[in-house]
């Protein structure tokens, strides 16, 4: 697993604060690691469930362990600077070279969009049945992983929810590293949540990869008698941006599933052509018989309405 | 809530692994003669899938998990009960899981809950030792 080291550079603004999973002592703001983790039983992994080599593509160099989302701090608690011991390199390399993948791809998403919109819905397979232990609702989720299948490749959605965050706009270059897939949500019920979607275009422009695909959704299609965003501006605003759009409802279970599978085929078409890209100019062989790759700016899939 | 992951574990150390499969109460037909799962792990509430069959090892370790109640229940009981659990499916990648999620950070652990319906907490990590993650047997079902 590619190791992403947090610079320094960090230090002087809400730092990421929570998790690189690949980075031991890269997380929270404490004191000295000890060295070693707590004990564990010596097992070695030996996938029973790998695939074969066929099917593991050399991936290209992915943050598996992105830096977390900030947690949803008001504005006067932002420390002015969270120490952060840098993480090791060493270790991820380490771990990397043990590992046999079980999947063929690794996206990492976010969901974007004001407070209240559903972007958290989206997550549940079951929204109105959610658990929801105080417990675990008052600590709050991370992210998730998610495996889907596209066209017989396995892929691992590791998903990221601002949880809050977004109340304050402290989403931050922190928040977008390494993401390659943006859903950008909107509430069809509320018009301000709509018009954001714009600001929140010109954060991901700002703090972005330049080349993250994007989509924009409109949720809680299902509250059509309080809709105050016509699908129609949807999908205008996704033409303007050349974004794909699909109106949801995480609810009713919607094209929830469609808007997942179809930003990561998107991702998934970007990096084989890069691949195909990179293999073919570096390798310097045959001409490159590619056709002129129309930008397709935008296709729409439409709503059950 | 927020203890560090060593007051939440018993300095015992775990026992030799993999462990034998027969002498293990709760895990009695479930391991195979490598230590791994013999069933894909799912969700006991919603049946998400959260780890195929072979994609964890059997493990024995005290880990503290805070009780699966619901909201009224867990009001009831506040003060944060738990349960000490002892045999978990360990995982030594993150990716090898089908489905799951991740809470944030309480103390030096991150929660693990069925990523379909929130159900939890099933597992533990923590974050000094990024290659281990542990599933509770107790709080998983079996295909």
């Amino acid at each position: 697993m590619t190791l992403l080291t947090t610079p320094a550079m960090f230090q002087g603004e809400l730092s990421p604060v929570g998790w690189s999973g690949a980075a031991p002592g890269g997380g929270r703001a404490r004191g000295p690691q000890p060295p070693s983790g707590p004990a564990v039983p010596a097992v070695t992994r030996r996938g029973t469930a790998s695939l074969p080599p066929s099917l593991r593509p050399a991936l290209l160099p992915f943050p598996s362990f992105p830096s977390p989302p900030l947690p949803s701090l008001p504005p006067e608690s932002r420390p002015p600077s969270v120490p952060r011991s840098p993480p090791p390199a060493a270790a991820a390399s380490r771990a990397q070279a043990k590992m046999a993948k079980t999947y063929d791809y690794l996206f990492k998403l976010l969901l974007i969009g004001d407070s209240g919109v559903g972007k958290t819905c989206l997550l549940f397979r079951f929204s109105e049945d959610a658990f929801n232990t105080t417990f675990i609702s008052t600590i709050g989720i991370d992210f998730k992983i998610r495996t889907i299948e596209l066209d017989g490749k396995k892929i691992k959605l590791q998903i990221w929810d601002t949880a809050g965050q977004e109340r304050f706009r402290t989403i931050t270059t922190a928040y977008y590293r390494g993401a390659m897939g943006i859903m950008l949500v909107y509430d069809i019920t509320n018009e301000k949540s709509f018009d954001n979607i714009k600001n929140w275009i010109r954060n991901i422009e700002e703090h972005a990869s330049s080349d993250v695909e994007r989509m924009i959704l409109g949720n809680k299609c299902d509250m059509n008698e309080k809709r105050q965003v016509s699908k129609e501006k949807g999908e205008k605003l996704a033409i303007d941006y050349g974004i794909k759009f699909l109106e949801t409802s995480a609810k009713s279970s919607i094209n929830v599933e469609e808007a997942f599978f179809t930003l990561a085929r998107d991702i998934m078409t970007k990096l084989n052509r890069k691949m195909n890209d990179n293999s073919s100019s570096g390798a310097g062989g045959p001409v490159k018989i590619t056709e002129n790759r129309s930008k397709k700016s935008s296709f729409f899939r439409c709503t059950l309405l | 809530m927020a203890a560090p992951c060593a007051e939440m574990e018993p300095a015992a150390p775990p026992a030799s692994a993999p462990a034998a499969p027969a002498a293990a109460p709760g895990s009695a037909g479930l391991v195979c003669a490598q230590g791994r799962n013999l069933r894909a792990v799912l969700c006991q509430r919603c049946g998400s899938r959260v780890l195929l069959p072979g994609a964890a090892t059997f493990a024995r370790r005290e880990l503290l998990l805070p009780a699966m109640r619901k909201k009224a229940a867990a009001a009831a009981a506040a003060g944060g009960g738990g349960d000490v659990l002892r045999e978990h499916w360990l995982v030594r990648d993150m990716f090898s899981f089908e489905n799951v999620g991740f809470t944030r950070d309480v103390g030096n652990v991150k929660f693990l809950v069925c990523a379909d319906c929130e159900a939890g907490p099933i597992g533990w990590h923590c974050l000094d030792d990024k290659d281990s993650f542990y599933v509770a047997l107790e709080r998983v079902a079996h295909e």
